[in-house]
């Protein structure tokens, strides 16, 4: 009966180092700051800790239940700074100023800095602390070799040649040229017209890929531009009326006119 | 024909200062760097101008004023400073540097030797960091560096933030905010000009929108002449 609960004790201590590891990695975490200090439950852990502390037998355990404890506590302190961080006007949410950060022109980054910016007046002289401090730095210097090893750039492959097939498949090269696709297009808008010699644009242009019917639309916008098909907008559609010829256009007359695919199917814009 | 000697402007007879000579050891000091660092300490000052050195360098900064120079006392970093076991001295020993005192224009930084990329880069290092309260994992910030310098450069741009001291590094490899941001940077004014920024996605959009609403309307108008 004694051996019995001697080694569900033992069990349970084991457990309890494992939940106990797992506090004190995820505080060490959160001073690393790889995590936001909130994230992580203080009472629960407090709670974790208090349960275990009657199985712990050995000096190490003792040791590793102090250093996380000590490490809660200074979870705490990055709670407490991170509440009197954002409460001040320096806050900025890192995750939205990194994407700001992304979204801003090099030039204007540059301008927004010179606005705080006071550069310190300073005459530079060559004293014996900046003559060491120069050598430190040149006797200090990784050879080019090891820096570049931090790059992980691996050796490049032996320059080999690609056949029409492999470039095709790869999107570089078509299949038939932009003039046989127009006019395949054209001769299929032709054939897909109603007694009125019209056609819904939306109706021709959509295909089951995103890629197709972008490709389609763009190839559109080419023939009705060279006057091989007229865009018309009549009550809210927009219709294709193609010609059996090529028409010549009074190229004063012509306008832009912006279709978003977005609107129609969504997610990527044209 | 006799040459006549250049005039030479009479300048007005001023009354001798009582800090002049205490003026220019100020300057002498503030001017000149001497050790790592640009600039003089507190206790350097005092044993240099006399107990009255900040009157002195009241005087002094009125005369920078002119220049567009400002003294500078920047608190120093207790984390950073050697701590010395034995000195039971309690007195602060801040820094005092002379630095710009209005802002500088785009070309005018160029000429000091910037370029408008590393200015960029050390932007994003100190608002990232800011942002992150103070410190921020190097891996991360050459990561977002890295989006619009490349990986090799990003790298490069760490070190020389580093090495100016733009931003110091940990043995486990966090960067905090070096000495020269503390003393050259308005953080309040740096990230509230960068959070009131319009991102060049949202100005494209904005435009594009405007565009072709415009068209839309031009469009319709011309079909209806017709």
């Amino acid at each position: 009966m004694a051996n019995k609960s001697n080694k569900s004790n033992r069990v349970r201590a084991a457990s309890g180092r494992t939940e106990v590891s797992e506090v004190l990695q995820t505080c060490e975490a959160i001073q690393r700051r790889k995590f936001n200090p909130f994230l992580l439950d203080v009472g629960r852990s407090i709670a974790t800790l208090r349960k275990y502390f009657p199985q712990w037998k050995t000096f190490t355990d003792y040791c590793l239940d102090a250093r996380t404890l000590n490490s809660l506590s200074d979870v705490i302190r990055l709670q407490n700074s991170q509440l009197r961080y954002e409460s001040s006007t320096l806050y900025a949410d890192p995750r939205f100023l990194s994407d700001k950060l992304r979204s801003l022109p090099i030039e204007h980054l540059a301008r927004v800095f010179l606005k705080s910016w006071h550069p310190i007046v300073e005459f530079e002289q060559l004293a014996m602390t900046t003559a060491k401090e120069a050598l430190h730095y040149w006797e200090m210097l990784l050879p080019y070799d090891i820096r570049r090893k931090r790059l992980d750039v691996s050796r490049a492959l032996i320059p080999s040649a690609l056949d029409a097939e492999s470039l095709e498949s790869m999107g570089i090269a078509a299949q038939e040229s932009f003039s046989e696709s127009l006019e395949k297009l054209w001769n299929e808008m032709k054939e897909g017209v109603d007694q009125n010699g019209q056609q819904n644009y939306w109706k021709f242009v959509k295909r089951d890929s995103y890629e197709e019917t972008a490709r389609r639309a763009y190839l559109v916008s080419f023939l009705v531009t060279y006057g091989y098909a007229t865009l018309e907008k009549k009550d809210g559609d927009l219709l294709l009326m193609p010609h059996m010829e090529q028409r010549n256009l009074d190229l004063r007359r012509l306008v832009s006119f912006p279709i978003s695919l977005k609107s129609r199917l969504g997610g990527r814009e044209a | 024909m006799t040459e006549e000697s250049p005039r030479v402007p009479q300048q007005p007879e001023t009354s001798p200062h009582f800090y002049s000579d205490r003026l220019k050891r100020a300057a002498h000091l503030l001017f000149f760097k001497r050790g790592k660092m640009p600039g003089a300490r507190e206790w350097e000052l005092r044993t240099r101008l006399g107990k009255n050195y900040e009157e002195i360098l009241d005087d002094f900064n009125k005369i920078l004023g002119e220049l567009d120079l400002e003294v500078k006392r920047v608190k120093e970093d207790i984390s950073s400073a050697p701590v010395d076991p034995i000195s039971t001295s309690q007195e602060s020993d801040d820094r005092f540097l002379v630095r710009l005192k209005n802002e500088m224009t785009l070309s005018e930084s160029r000429l000091c030797g910037w370029r408008i990329d590393n200015l960029a880069a050390l932007t994003m290092t100190i608002s990232y960091v800011v942002s992150k309260q103070g410190m921020a994992s190097r891996a991360e910030v050459e990561r977002i560096l890295s989006q619009k310098f490349g990986r090799w450069r990003s790298m490069n741009l760490v070190d020389i933030f580093i090495r100016t001291g733009y931003v110091r590094e940990d043995e486990t490899g966090l960067l905090r905010l070096g000495w020269r941001t503390k003393s050259e940077v308005d953080l309040k004014v740096l990230m509230t000009y960068l959070l009131e920024a319009k991102s060049e996605q949202s100005i494209s959009e904005s435009s594009t929108i405007d565009e072709s609403l415009q068209l839309d309307a031009q469009y319709d108008s011309e079909r209806t002449d017709t």
